[in-house]
């Protein structure tokens, strides 16, 4: 079995069941299956074959996930791109992958698809004239097409940030991604009467649970757009209105609804699993949290950096009013193995710490570009440290990176995107806060008396890096903190707020 | 005149709370998602800032990127939403 088989199978069993519901529009299996196929005839017209780049650059749809499913079906790889990012930031990713195909609305295509990127061919589903309109899109033929497939191809590419600014786009196998699937499907015990919410945008991994953990069971997916993402009550009533069974999200998110959006004020009777990733969840919050809906709904933690998926999990059983740490990352899962290296080498014992290392099915084929990263280990640069019970718990980071809001942000990333303008003459990158006020602090001294707005460093950062990684503040400073050893201290650097 | 009024509120607002005020240069044009001064925890602020400034609430099937291109969009998004001769335009 493939990725795309998962819906190709659920339509045969059950084609007028709900798949997914978007803002745009709602689609049975059936209608889904047959888009699918009329995505892959208009993409095969353009000239995609077996192995293509095609992105989709497209906001949060049904469409979207129907051009998905497309590509899968003429074995090309689809690389899905933030519907916020701005043209430049996409430019850099058609250009990394070598892109064959994007699937955009006319005017995105436009602007993108200029210079030496004018031979990219164009699926706009909004044109005027032949060809491009939604309705001769409708008209193309839905016959099946599947061009044969093997487990071990590229189905799709997530993109994340890689050092110096430069995109790294990593590449997840049928067989990555159906390891993932499956477990966590029978993890949850997924049926065709659960309805999942899919809150992360399609770039992020999240996603892939939400919709082919669905799509594997026959179930239905519903889509909330990036733009009311953080919207708490509109969150909490759309949870209510499409009663949801399983949530997941980053813990921020979470967090916001039962801040602002009074998911504790509520009673979500038809909702029987939440599931949080990306960062810690605060402990205090997770009490709040649990204290409402658990035990009745399963809890669970899952861990795994984008190159990984999920490779750990730990399900919340009960959680003593005492404990005031944060739960556990927990043991291997999606028939992956991990264990924590320590600093000598050697393999950390119960009550140490040391490096998580993963090997199994879900790890990368590897980044674009780059040699196949094979069956080696993946080192994740995350700390962990082992319990008696077997379980691991996040420690931190070996290096630079932090999180916000689930996102992974390299700060040396952000500091040589800047230091790219030519009045900054040194700077450093920080976060303050944490979970929803978390802020990218950049610290700037400036190469001549001339002080860049904060307008000026925002453009800056958006042409050369993800959205997440925009700084939300500056400050002019006269020299950098140093360490006694030169290194710029990052910890002195609060100091100058 | 009515969308000038609406269109310098937002201005303000986004320079002084979004740019922490410092700022030049940015006009109804201003592209906000390409130029990366808008996300969706901004957009949030947004909405809340609009709902207490001009008494009106934006549909959430109206939230879709288009809406918040530039300045000038938003303030189509709200002055669809007021009846003409109505808003009030006080600080």
């Amino acid at each position: 079995m493939i990725l795309r088989d998962l819906v190709i199978q659920s339509a045969q069993k059950m084609p007028n069941v709900l798949a997914v519901k978007g803002p745009d529009t709602s689609l049975t299996y059936g209608q889904l299956d047959d888009l699918a196929n009329r995505f892959a005839h208009a993409l095969a017209q353009l000239g995609v074959r077996r192995g293509d780049r095609v992105g989709i650059w497209l906001g949060k749809s049904a469409r979207a996930v129907a051009a998905m499913q497309g590509v899968l079906r003429l074995c090309a790889i689809y690389v899905p791109l933030d519907p916020l990012s701005p043209a430049a930031r996409i430019r850099t990713i058609v250009q990394d992958c070598d892109m064959r195909a994007l699937v955009t609305t006319q005017q995105r295509g436009q602007v993108v698809l200029t210079g030496d990127l004018q031979h990219v061919a164009c699926l706009c589903l909004d044109g005027e004239g032949s060809g491009s309109h939604w309705d001769n899109f409708l008209a193309l033929p839905k016959t099946e097409i599947q061009e044969p497939a093997l487990a071990d191809d590229i189905a799709y590419i997530l993109y994340t940030s890689g050092s110096t600014g430069k995109p790294k786009g990593v590449c997840m196998s049928n067989r990555n991604a159906l390891a993932f699937v499956e477990w966590a499907s029978q993890t949850l015990i997924a049926t065709a009467t659960d309805r999942f919410a899919n809150h992360a945008p399609f770039h992020f991994d999240l996603s892939v649970l939400d919709l082919y953990v669905a799509f594997h069971v026959g179930a239905a997916t519903y889509l909330i757009p990036d733009e009311a993402s953080y919207i708490s009550e509109h969150l909490v009533s759309f949870l209510i209105q499409e009663a949801i069974t399983v949530w997941y999200s980053v813990p921020s998110v979470l967090i916001l609804m039962m801040e602002q959006g009074g998911l504790l004020d509520r009673d979500l009777v038809t909702l029987r699993a939440i599931l949080f990733a990306g960062e810690s969840f605060p402990i205090k919050h997770l009490h709040r949290l649990y204290r409402h809906y658990g035990p009745r709904v399963r809890f669970f933690n899952l861990y795994g950096p984008t190159e990984t998926n999920v490779c750990t999990y730990y399900e919340v059983m009960h959680l003593p009013e005492s404990w005031n740490k944060p739960v556990p990352i927990g043991k291997a899962c999606s028939g992956d193995r991990v264990w924590a290296q320590k600093e000598d080498g050697t393999l950390a014992r119960p009550g140490e710490e040391g490096e998580l290392i993963v090997v199994g099915p879900t790890v990368m084929v590897g980044y674009w570009g780059q040699p196949a990263y094979g069956d080696k280990p993946y080192a994740t640069g995350d700390l962990v440290q082992l319990l008696d019970d077997g379980n691991y718990v996040y420690v931190g980071r070996r290096d630079q990176q932090v999180k916000v809001r689930g996102h992974r942000i390299e700060l040396g990333d952000v500091e040589a995107a800047l230091e790219d303008h030519p009045a900054i003459h040194e700077v450093a990158v920080t976060v303050t806060g944490t979970g929803l006020e978390a802020r990218l602090v950049a610290f700037v001294v400036h190469a001549n008396g001339v002080v860049p707005s904060l307008l000026e460093i925002k453009r800056q950062c958006a042409e050369r890096l993800p959205r997440y990684m925009i700084v939300d503040e500056v400050h002019t400073i006269s020299a950098l903190p140093r360490t006694r050893n030169g290194k710029i201290d990052r910890f002195a650097l609060p100091c100058h707020l | 005149m009515q969308r000038d009024a609406v269109i310098e509120q937002l201005r303000s607002y986004i320079a002084q709370d979004v740019l922490s005020g410092k700022d030049i240069g940015l006009d109804e044009m201003t592209p906000l998602l390409e130029w990366g001064i808008i996300n969706s925890l901004e957009i949030v602020k947004l909405l809340s800032f609009i709902r207490k400034q001009f008494a009106v609430d934006i549909s959430t099937d109206k939230l879709v990127v288009d809406s918040f291109t530039s300045i000038s969009a938003i303030a189509d998004l709200v002055l669809e939403q007021i009846p003409a001769g109505v808003i009030n335009c006080e600080r």
